[in-house]
């Protein structure tokens, strides 16, 4: 079954990529507080992860690279090597070639000396503390405990000992199970409390053991020796967390998790005992005020642990990507079919007041025929009428539940569609691990200082979002270290900490994500950007241009201030890719810089690209939609026999001079445009620009769909959407529109491609 | 070479409603084969690579494509291109009748696999029958382009064109990088 191993595999690639993320996020913690036995520990358990489900997929070679890894991990966490900054620079590139083995496999195949060189700086870093006996590189050794100690190579004292539980109730046919607790307990301080059977018991009964072992060893010894045990035999080993920033649990709660004792029996023993404060009040005078607020740190601290618990046992599921987006394509489905039978739905209530109206006309009429002495006496017709009129009644009945029903279908639609696109929402942090990883290597190569900050880490935006933001602002990070934040010695020299800061922060703000970038480095220097764009032809000698205007020449496509051509940035790649990005994603940049003090880029994208609200149109008989949010307003537009040729042109309202383009020529639509038409005009750029079409048709929700690989020359369409009616309609992307019709002036767009 | 009443088993020509074919692939050039008409010729996919049949509803024309690419359809919230294979193949535009389908079926871009609409003038049958490796006589299959044919098979219907679905709905071909 090759597919089901594929699936396989493709859970371990993608559990894979997550566990070397958080290796890297672990690393870079460690950065920060190089002794933290918390994150020492969480580094040790992803590597031994990898390492783990490396070796059951068949990942021989990176379950041994890991190994390597792991095993300097092992001397750090026992204290045996320091946590040193070189150490984590090798470390982190481990991490770098893991990944590239796992999903790069041709520039693994190209690394491999790269990786020999690791595994050896690797075994050179873990040096003589790698070797059992040999002395500890860092980490004062204590005292040894003395003699009696568990017995384990170098001290003791310095490993991570941890505490297990290990119930045992041996299966019958196990000879001696006594042997196999005394080698537990060989392996390191053991209280072994054994449960003989009462005499009372039956025959067969055997002994079981309760054991507390504390070790260094890790749980895999333990598990070894029960190998030995058999099936039948009940082993419960459980690692218990000594957490040693509290005294660890009381007896009650030990007592209750082994199931010896119900909570409710712990509640009742509990109650009418005084509690310790009072006892400390009452007898030794302690003033009330410190016992409170002991109590009120010790609440507090339970509560944080608590949340922490909570964090931890949070459901989660794994869905693929693809699902999502099929679930989401339903509800879209549905959408729009919640919409047919609402318009279908109104239309029979309508209908029926219709019908009702006629019922009752014909009603009077006959009433006014049906006197005594009058035509229609006696015609029986009154019984058909009356008939009539009942199912007319019937009907609207109906028809009034039937709208009932298409509105309460609407209003779980619009829940699920909520709910689903929820689901695709991803924490603004998911991506900042990687910013830390480029603010640390980038600085070092550059020989620069830079804190990195990030805010708002919990702010969610939609998956697709995420993803393409990504890289721009990678590319912004790398800006602002290489051209914003000074060396240091320039840096202390005017004044400032050596230390550049960057501060990376995400908010909501109404239906958008806004994301800003500030540096506290230099700031772009105008007069140099001014000199550039005169140099490259852009800015004549001495014009007149407002300091924004000059900044807003960066994100020009090949322009670059930087003085000399870094492997970082330089190449005039950049910003004007960093905009396209940001304006495919409906999103905008803005640009605040004061020199001397930095630089702020801020970022506006829309939460989700997955639904937009748009203005739908039509020119020719076909519908387009414009996003909504670039729209201004919409004029009337009464064709004038005097209009220039081509699509683009411009016309006068209220005073001002808008450059419209004509829908209808520029796709060459054709047909004859209405002697009333409309021109919506739109914010693009700054500029106000107009569209002109046949008809506005109104707002619309509308759930963006891309048109695919076939259509990606297609510039002038952003992505389709499925009308209410079921047909496709397409997304215009007017600023693509605007700026082809500004290169093909007179006209010259349309179906280019034909030829 | 036909099966007998293996046409009977699955959608005969205006069978109208969509239809999935049958599980199986077999993609040599022969084996089960969707036999559709352009014009008075007969044609054919394997029918492995095609999803379902459709009938042609409002199809959305998008600019600034090639003319063979028609446009765009609705299939269950998923936005389908639909390439016009007569115009493809250099044939004067058809006239939709109550015959004409979309036959919506998988090819392979680089990198995805893609799903896309083929626009034929109507369906025949599916049949299994045994292409043979030949060019075809020269007044079949005019103004198809040699490298789409695979083979020439026959049928109770008359001679069959076995076309090569990768290349005939092949990435170059449909936005216009290759010379049409």
């Amino acid at each position: 079954m090759a597919g089901k191993e594929n699936e396989l595999n493709q859970g371990f690639l993608e559990e894979a990529a997550e566990l070397l993320a958080d290796l890297e996020t672990g690393l870079l913690e460690l950065e920060g507080s190089p002794g933290d036995a918390e994150i020492l520990n969480k580094v040790f358990r992803t590597l031994h992860t990898i390492k783990g489900s490396g070796g059951m997929f068949g990942y021989d070679d990176i379950a041994a690279f890991a190994h390597e890894v792991e095993a300097l991990f092992s001397l750090a966490r026992e204290g045996k090597v320091a946590v040193t900054p070189d150490i984590l620079t090798l470390v982190l590139n481990c991490r770098d070639i893991l990944h590239a083995m796992l999903f790069d496999p041709e520039k693994a195949l190209g690394e491999a000396a790269r990786r020999e060189e690791a595994v050896a700086a690797l075994r050179r870093a873990a040096g003589p503390g790698a070797s059992p006996g040999g002395g500890a590189v860092s980490a004062p050794p204590k005292s040894p405990a003395g003699p009696g100690g568990p017995a384990d190579q170098g001290g003791p004292e310095t490993r991570v000992s941890r505490v297990y539980r290990i119930r045992f109730l041996p299966g019958a046919d196990l000879l001696e199970p006594e042997a196999l607790v005394r080698e537990v307990e060989a392996l390191g301080e053991c209280r072994t409390i054994s449960t003989t059977p009462p005499p009372d018991a039956p025959a067969d009964a055997r002994p079981s053991w309760d054991l507390v072992l504390t070790c260094a060893s890790g749980i895999d010894p333990i598990k070894d020796i029960f190998l030995l045990a058999g099936d039948d035999s009940l082993v419960d080993i459980q690692a218990l967390e000594a957490d040693p920033e509290t005294e660890g649990p009381r007896l009650g709660q030990i007592l209750v998790s082994r199931g010896d004792v119900s909570a409710e029996q712990l509640a009742q023993a509990l109650e009418g005992k005084p509690r310790i404060g009072e006892v400390l009040e009452q007898e030794f005078n302690v003033p009330p005020q410190a016992v409170a607020s002991a109590l009120a740190e010790q609440e507090a601290l339970r509560k944080a642990a608590e949340q922490r618990k909570t964090v931890q046992t949070m459901g989660t599921i794994r869905v693929s990507e693809d699902r999502l987006d099929k679930l989401v394509d339903l509800v879209g489905e549905l959408v729009i079919l919640q919409a047919r039978l609402g318009r279908l739905a109104q239309g029979r209530v309508a209908g029926d007041r219709q019908l009702a109206a006629a019922a009752e006309d014909l009603d009077q009429q006959f009433q006014a025929l049906s006197g005594p002495g009058k035509p229609l006496a006696e015609s029986g017709l009154d019984e058909g009428l009356e008939r009539l009129m009942e199912l007319s009644g019937a009907r609207s009945g109906q028809d009034r539940v039937l709208s009932g029903v298409s509105e309460e279908l609407g209003r779980l639609t619009d829940d699920l569609r909520y709910y689903i696109l929820e689901m695709r929402m991803l924490p603004f942090g998911s991506i900042s691990g990687k910013f830390r990883r480029l603010v640390r290597d980038l600085s070092a190569e550059l020989g620069k200082k830079v804190e990195l900050t990030v805010l708002g880490e919990d702010t969610e935006l939609d998956k697709t979002v995420i993803d393409k933001l990504s890289d721009p602002l990678v590319h912004i990070l790398r800006n602002s270290i290489d051209h914003g934040v000074e060396p240091p010695e320039e840096r202390q020299q005017r004044g400032k900490n050596p230390q550049g800061r960057i501060v990376v922060q995400a908010e909501h703000s109404g239906g958008d994500v806004l994301v800003r970038i500030s540096d506290d480095g230099r700031g772009l220097d105008e007069a140099r950007i001014r000199a550039k764009a005169v140099e490259a032809g852009v800015l004549e000698e001495g014009a007149v241009v407002t300091r924004e205007d000059v900044l807003g020449l960066i994100f020009r496509p090949g322009f670059s201030t930087a003085r000399t051509v870094t492997g970082v940035s330089g190449r005039g790649v950049g910003m004007d890719v960093v905009k396209k990005s940001i304006e495919a994603l409906q999103g905008s940049v803005a640009l605040d810089s004061r020199p001397g003090e930095g630089t702020t880029l801020t970022i506006k994208i829309p939460l989700t690209l997955a639904i937009i609200d748009g203005l739908q149109v039509r020119c020719a008989g076909e519908n387009y939609i414009v996003p909504l949010q670039i729209v201004n307003e919409c004029v009337d537009f009464r064709a004038n026999g005097a209009a220039g040729q081509g699509s683009r042109q411009i016309f006068n309202h209220r005073g001002e001079v808008i450059p419209y383009v004509s829908l209808r020529s520029y796709f060459r639509l054709g047909g004859e445009a209405p002697d009333m038409s409309k021109i919506v005009v739109a914010d693009v750029k700054g500029r106000r620009v107009g569209l002109l079409v046949d008809e506005v048709v109104g707002q619309c929700q509308t759930v963006i769909k891309s048109l695919g690989q076939v259509y990606r020359h297609v510039r002038s369409i952003s992505g389709a959407s499925i009308a209410a009616d079921g047909s496709v309609v397409l997304i215009l992307d007017l600023p693509y529109i605007h700026q082809a019709s500004v290169r093909h002036t007179g006209g010259e767009h349309g179906d280019s491609r034909q030829n | 070479m036909a099966i007998p009443g293996r046409t009977e088993a699955v959608a005969p020509e205006s069978g109208a409603e969509d239809f999935r074919p049958p599980g199986g692939r077999k993609d040599e050039a022969g084996g089960e084969r969707l036999l559709f008409r352009l014009g008075e010729e007969l044609f054919s996919f394997p029918v492995s690579s095609v999803r379902e049949i459709v009938d042609v509803r409002g199809i959305t024309h998008v600019p600034e494509s090639p003319p063979f690419m028609i446009g765009v359809i609705n299939l269950r919230g998923r936005v389908v291109p639909v390439v016009d294979l007569r115009l493809k193949f250099g044939l004067p535009p058809g006239e939709r009748t109550p015959d004409t389908r979309v036959l919506v079926a998988e090819a392979q871009f680089p990198g995805e696999q893609v799903i896309l609409g083929v626009l034929v003038d109507g369906v025949v049958a599916v049949d299994d029958i045994r292409g043979q490796d030949l060019a075809p006589p020269p007044e079949l299959g005019a103004g198809v382009r040699e490298d789409f044919i695979e083979g020439v098979g026959s049928h109770k219907e008359g001679f069959v064109i076995f076309l090569h679905l990768d290349k005939v709905l092949a990435y170059e071909e449909l936005t216009g990088a290759a010379t049409a």
